[in-house]
């Protein structure tokens, strides 16, 4: 917290100290809100209602509710839903959110009132590029830190691979949010693993959220309506994974009239219909994607290529209804699938599915119910098939879960949210199948029943002008049912017992306590200092056995022997507007305690085991870093600069005699540059740089010869250092004419890796061609110099 | 499991393929490192078969010329045998004219300078090796001729197999192992299976096709496949590492008693 200048430590000690002498005047804290939401109830009145874009229908997640000459404000719930507590008076809203104009009404409040507002889009011409709403995630007053959301326009200017707009590769340009490399699609958050992110989308957890191998993400940016990540300080109502929450949602479906948009593109094509079903009261959406690389394959050449296929759709379908005026009821589903077949012999496929089944209920003006049942489905197939043998592998991981949420807007200074959630998993970690005639026995690994069910309550409190509060806890149950056997194992990895179990009987109940506290203190109107506190817990972890992402990578529940995994996240942050919030500086400081992190034994078979715990090691984890970002928001030039600084190491016994070593991802420096401008209203031009310190790997320190055959020897897990990793996109939009008001139809042009950096991928060890009697190391790249096109197109 | 293990190198071959990559010889500093010795022992059920090779770990950056260790005293003891001192042979090769049998325990020492190391391996029972002949198919983007053999796994589990490919004398270096998981008590057709992109290792006709079939314990089994899964220098493995070795007293390696058996034919 070197950063902050002392007077505004002086500052908030002062603030402090006077908190304390009110908290001492009230009681505690509860006894305060109690106090207050009963005091309150006499003389105040409650605005509420729905925010809707005029053009779609679309409700709008986050939007500002503001109110002229006062503090007090609000914004939007995920399903447009707000709720202000004012008391009785004359009052200037200003509804806002960003890509839309403001809409400023007048409101003579004697009585609850519900106002439904409907914002029309901002015109696109030049004249008018302006950010209106300062909505964009991060904010001055608010509590939450480490919290990032991305608007679509941004997403979609940023240059990607071959033209694929990507929401899971963008958010990997801001700080703190780590790419795994090129051709993976894995993000590292503030030191966590890849598994660490709960992925959810429309509340469906997503547990691959990646296709080809993870050079694209599952997620068609065409439909999404709003990604938020967080980083750190996750609030009380997620939970399940230790490093980050990405909370995707898609659109609902336009219900005003009907629409077609789509792209076309070098590798894959999309169209999406929606439209109303009931004009205004309900809509659906339907949208579908394939790439085509596969058809391209011949053209290389290679005469196997003719019989093989590489390819992944998706389809996204969604309906909503609204049933009156208090409850509204949306469907929405994905299926989404990859192909990978190499001529007859080897197949493979794989993919999620999931449901949601929403039902939104307003109580009353100031209480708003959601209520969830989702099925969530990774699944994964591999067919081998020659002329002597056949084999098939099939695992999966499925989920029901039911989740309530309750907000309750209790008071002007008062908000609310408390739920449950509960999710039964049944993971089938392998079938092996063969259809008899051949050399191989069916293999059957035992499927795991488990059952996570947690309740939370939090509350964000503003406790005085310049201080807000949130606090909330979440208790959370995992429970691990049979039938199975069960193992103990010791320090070795050798199975000591085998407990067998009968169905349903209870082999072990984990319980958690997850306090989430934040604090922030609003120094002046550009200026905040917050702090926070949060405890995840995990209990699925991903089991991988290669450093690439693989989808045959493998989940796993907590055990008897595999404990769940725990991180204590602390982290403070200085906000800081400029130039009449053009700008935007944030700087955060996070410091990361993780327990019963898991690495794997030397030369692991997690594959076929059924006691996989004999090949898993568990240790304890730590890391800390400095993310600095400043971001311009308006004018003709927008962008971004990023910069990590950061460190993240692991302690296992079994690794590196015990001593602390960097994790994988450890990553000294990270720089992201983001950067678009508006040249015109038909040209849009963007570009971004990426630099990143070169991942900790492992590399041998020897070499010995078994069998005539060169082996390395190692000594020290993760010693050693990728090259520094480099790169430059550049991009350009061109709008074309369209006839009718709201179409569009748009060119985009990029340039992955602009000056053709040789990023290592893969660095391997192996004999000279010529001269058997040299070592050499061989890096492998993956892309250079990867022009694109792509036609998208909204009627 | 060395199928499972072809799917993911199939995998790996096809994202190769299908990337516009690019590879170069490029310099990495690697830290010099204290030397270790190195075991290789082997104990068959045919003639002469007693046999332990001693040797040192290089440098990454060393050429490949190992220089055995010379000054070894290695015995190797059956069950309730007197030890048998095996005889250098020359460049850390060491030798006894004796021969295992299955089911039999064997015991090794090698002492050099004042470190002992020691090994313990039983030979399991011999499974026949029924036959050797050669299949054709289209394989990694090309007809490929594949030896395969077949054997019958015996009905009680814990069965494992190591085979070698010699053509022309030539060892292939590709590492053929597999356990009886999936395979237990089956009549089982096994290729040998070879992820190269280099056409000249394709088996020709007029070639001298032999394949040398071991039934080895699990110990070895394990070793073999600690091999290929992380100590060949790839490092998309997440955990690159030391295979687990069955030699106490800190030596890398392996002591392995094991079955012998070899069919060869000539490819048409």
């Amino acid at each position: 917290m070197t950063i902050i200048c002392p007077s505004s430590a002086i500052f908030v000690a002062l603030r402090l100290f006077r908190l304390r002498n009110m908290i001492k005047k009230t009681g505690t804290f509860f006894i305060g809100l109690l106090l207050t939401l009963t005091s309150f109830a006499q003389e105040k009145f409650t605005l509420s209602g729905t925010v809707k874009s005029a053009a779609s229908g679309e409700t709008l997640i986050n939007a500002s509710v503001e109110v002229t000459g006062k503090a007090a404000g609000t914004v939007s719930n995920e399903y447009g839903f707000y709720s202000l507590t004012l008391p009785r008076g004359d009052y200037d809203i200003t509804y806002s959110a960003v890509g839309f104009e403001p809409l400023s009404t007048t409101i003579r409040l004697t009585g609850d009132q519900v106002r439904n507002v409907s914002l029309p889009e901002l015109a696109t011409d030049l004249d008018s590029v302006k950010v209106t709403a300062n909505t964009t995630g991060r904010t001055i007053r608010g509590t939450q830190m480490g919290v990032e959301r991305l608007t679509m326009k941004e997403i979609n200017t940023i240059p990607m691979l071959l033209g694929e707009r990507d929401i899971l590769k963008a958010i990997q340009l801001l700080p703190g949010i780590k790419s795994a490399g090129d051709g993976n699609s894995g993000f590292y958050v503030r030191g966590g693993s890849t598994d660490q992110n709960l992925i959810l989308l429309d509340e469906a957890n997503v547990y691959n959220a990646s296709h080809l191998m993870g050079f694209f993400s599952t997620f068609n940016s065409d439909i999404v309506k709003d990604v938020t990540v967080y980083k750190g300080g996750m609030p009380a109502q997620y939970g399940g994974r230790l490093s980050s929450v990405l909370d995707v949602k898609m659109n609902e479906g336009n219900n005003q009239r009907y629409a077609v948009s789509g792209g076309v593109g070098l590798i894959s094509a999309k169209l999406n219909v929606e439209g109303p079903i009931q004009r205004d009261r309900s809509s659906f959406l339907v949208s579908g994607r394939r790439t085509y690389a596969d058809l391209f394959l011949p053209v290389f050449g290679d005469s196997s290529n003719r019989n093989t296929r590489l390819f992944f759709y998706d389809v996204n379908a969604k309906m909503n209804y609204t049933l009156g005026k208090k409850d509204r009821l949306y469907l929405s589903g994905y299926l989404g699938r990859d192909v990978l077949k190499l001529e007859k012999q080897f197949g493979m496929d794989w993919g999620n599915k999931t449901g949601t089944l929403r039902w939104n209920h307003i109580f009353n003006d100031r209480l708003f119910s959601n209520t969830s049942f989702i099925y969530s489905d990774f699944n994964y197939n591999i067919a081998i098939n020659n002329s002597n043998n056949d084999l098939n592998i099939f695992s999966q991981i499925r989920d029901l879960n039911l989740k309530e949420e309750v907000q309750w807007y209790a008071g002007s200074s008062h908000a609310l949210r408390f739920g449950f959630n509960s999710i039964y998993h049944t993971i089938t970690p392998g079938e092996i199948t063969s259809s008899g005639k051949t050399s191989y026995n069916n293999l059957y690994l035992q499927d795991r029943y488990s059952w996570e069910t947690s309740a939370f309550a939090s509350d964000t409190w503003k406790a005085a002008k310049w201080l807000n509060l949130a606090f909330g806890l979440r208790l959370s149950s995992f429970a691990i049912f049979g039938p199975g056997d069960f193992y103990e194992v010791d320090d070795a990895g050798t199975v000591t017992d085998t407990l067998r179990y009968a169905k349903g009987a209870l082999v072990k109940n984990y319980w958690n306590l997850e306090p989430r506290i934040a604090a922030s203190f609003i120094l002046n109107n550009s200026t905040s200092v917050k702090a926070s506190y949060a405890r995840n817990t995990q209990n699925l972890h991903l089991v991988s056995n290669s450093a690439a992402n693989f989808p045959t990578d493998k989940w796993i529940a907590s055990t008897n022997v595999i404990k769940p995994e725990l991180v204590d996240i602390y982290s403070v942050g200085w906000y800081k507007n400029l130039a009449g919030s053009r700008y935007e500086l944030t700087t955060e400081a996070y410091y990361k305690s993780f327990q019963n992190q898991i690495d794997y034994r030397t030369g692991a078979d997690v594959y076929t085991n059924d006691a996989i715990e004999t090949q898993l090691l568990s240790g304890i984890g730590r890391a800390y870093g400095l993310e600095l970002l400043l971001k311009k928001k308006q004018g003709r030039f927008t962008g971004w600069i990023g910069y990590t600084l950061s460190k993240t190491e692991r302690k296992i016994e079994g690794i590196n005699d015990g001593q602390w070593y960097n994790a994988r991802q450890d990553r000294t420096h990270d720089i992201a540059i983001v950067t678009n401008y508006q040249l015109n209203k038909k040209w849009n031009l963007s570009a971004n740089w990426v630099y990143y310190t070169g991942d900790a790997v492992t590399f041998p320190s020897g070499k010995y010869v078994i069998d005539k055959q060169i082996v390395f020897y190692y000594t020290r897990r993760n010693a050693y250092r990728m090259p520094a990793y480099h790169r430059l996109d550049l991009g350009a939009t061109r709008q074309l004419k369209t006839r009718r008001k709201n179409t569009s139809s748009e060119l985009a042009f990029s340039l992955f890796n602009a000056y053709g950096r040789e990023n290592a991928y893969l660095i391997t060890f192996q004999q000279n061609e010529d001269n058997p009697d040299i070592t050499e190391a061989m890096q492998t790249s993956l892309f250079r110099f990867v022009p694109s096109i792509s036609w998208h197109f909204k009627f | 499991m060395k199928k499972r293990n072809g799917a993911f190198r199939c995998f790996f071959f096809f994202l190769l393929l299908t990337a516009t990559g690019c590879q170069k010889v490029i310099h990495v500093d690697i830290q010099d490192t204290r030397k270790k010795y190195v075991i290789e022992g082997t104990v068959t059920d045919q003639e002469d078969s007693y046999s332990v090779i001693v040797s040192q770990t290089l440098d990454v950056s060393d050429l490949n010329l190992f220089k055995g260790v010379e000054d070894a005293a290695v015995t190797v003891a059956e069950e309730g045998q007197p030890p048998v001192a095996l005889e250098h042979r020359g460049n850390g090769l060491y030798r006894a004219n004796a021969s295992g049998k299955p089911g039999k325990t064997y015991y090794l020492s090698v002492r050099v300078g004042n470190e002992t190391f020691t090994a313990t391996s039983v030979m399991p029972e011999k499974v026949a090796f029924d036959t050797l002949y050669t299949t054709s198919r289209l394989f990694v983007g090309r007809q490929q001729g594949i030896a395969t053999v077949e054997f019958r796994d015996p009905p009680p589990p814990g069965n494992a197999y190591r085979f070698t490919q010699i053509v022309n004398g030539e060892k292939e270096n590709t590492i053929f192992i597999t356990n009886d998981k999936l395979i237990n008590g089956r009549n089982v057709i096994y290729e040998l299976l070879i992820f190269s992109s280099d056409e000249a290792s394709d088996l020709k006709a007029g070639d001298n096709l032999q394949v040398d079939m071991r039934c080895i314990n699990m110990d070895n089994y394990e070793f073999w496949y600690g091999v290929t899964q992380s100590a060949l220098g790839q490092n998309q493995s997440a955990s690159p590492g030391n295979p687990a070795t069955n030699i106490r007293g800190g030596a890398l390696g392996y002591f392995s008693a094991n079955t012998f058996d070899k069919r060869e034919l000539s490819v048409k």
